[in-house]
């Protein structure tokens, strides 16, 4: 059926279903020269999971960047995070795994370069009283500047609702733009 | 430049603020556990290289030999 959008602005021809799927954009926020980046009030009802898109340039290299979950305007800092990570050198290099559990943050490490970084995170059901879980996906340099990519997943160990998060950067400032969508879950059939 | 950007999703808000006193904290603190762990890792590596090295020595082969032995590339 061909989509119609007739002259009062309504469309046609669209199936209820794709109209509530896909992504639904929340913020997009660029930051400059900072040590830490913190969003509240992105994660509600409205959505069950959501993505988080983060690209940026780091000031010098060493040190890491770990993400911590936000309640009300303030940061988890207990150990509640497990996590564990794969990453895998390209530029030259090997690959490496590296886990954690009961940890106070965490942690992203192998992408200690000054070069771009790109992060892509699933937050799954942080608004939720269970467990919240994140898969992602960073893409950067290490602080030779050879190239990687980690791969990972964290369960946050406990049942708090989120409502944000904060990325740290333990060495370098950061410089780029943040963006967060909710995903939407489309009609059930 | 401030230390922290601090976004608000639902208002549009945004605030540039150094950290607090307990954010400052905290961050000695994942310091502080970030070079300890790295500290130990080093010499984790440092002790493996050397043991990797001397069972070479005493079997008599290279390491690039030692890879293609176990059907490393």
């Amino acid at each position: 059926m061909p989509v119609t959008i007739n002259g009062s602005g309504s469309v046609t021809g669209v199936s209820a279903d794709s109209l509530s799927t896909g992504l639904q954009h929340i913020t997009t926020r660029s930051f400059t020269g900072v040590s830490s980046l913190s969003v509240n009030g992105c994660f509600t009802s409205a959505f069950e999971n959501y993505l988080c898109v983060v690209n940026y340039t780091r000031s010098t290299t060493g040190g890491n960047v770990t993400l911590r979950m936000r309640a009300g305007g303030v940061d988890t800092s207990s150990g509640v995070y497990d996590y564990g990570f794969y990453y895998i050198y390209y530029g030259g290099g090997g690959s490496a795994a590296t886990v954690a559990a009961a940890q106070t943050s965490t942690t992203f490490s192998g992408l200690q370069g000054s070069g771009a970084i790109g992060v892509t995170m699933s937050i799954l059901k942080p608004q939720l009283a269970q467990r919240t879980q994140i898969g992602y996906t960073f893409v950067g340099e290490d602080n030779s500047a050879l190239r990687n990519t980690a791969t990972g997943g964290s369960t946050i160990v406990d049942t708090v609702q989120y409502d944000g998060f904060t990325l740290t950067s333990s060495t370098a400032t950061i410089t780029g733009t943040l963006r967060v969508y909710g995903y939407m879950n489309g009609v059930a059939s | 430049m401030a230390d922290v950007i601090e976004i608000d999703a639902a208002t549009g808000i945004v605030v540039e603020r150094d950290f607090t006193a307990e954010e400052l904290a905290q961050r000695e603190a994942d310091i502080a556990a970030a070079d300890a762990a790295a500290t130990v890792a080093a010499e984790q590596a440092a002790a493996d290289a050397a043991a990797r090295a001397a069972l070479l020595e005493r079997l008599g082969i290279s390491e690039d030999e030692a890879r293609l032995l176990l059907g490393g590339a």
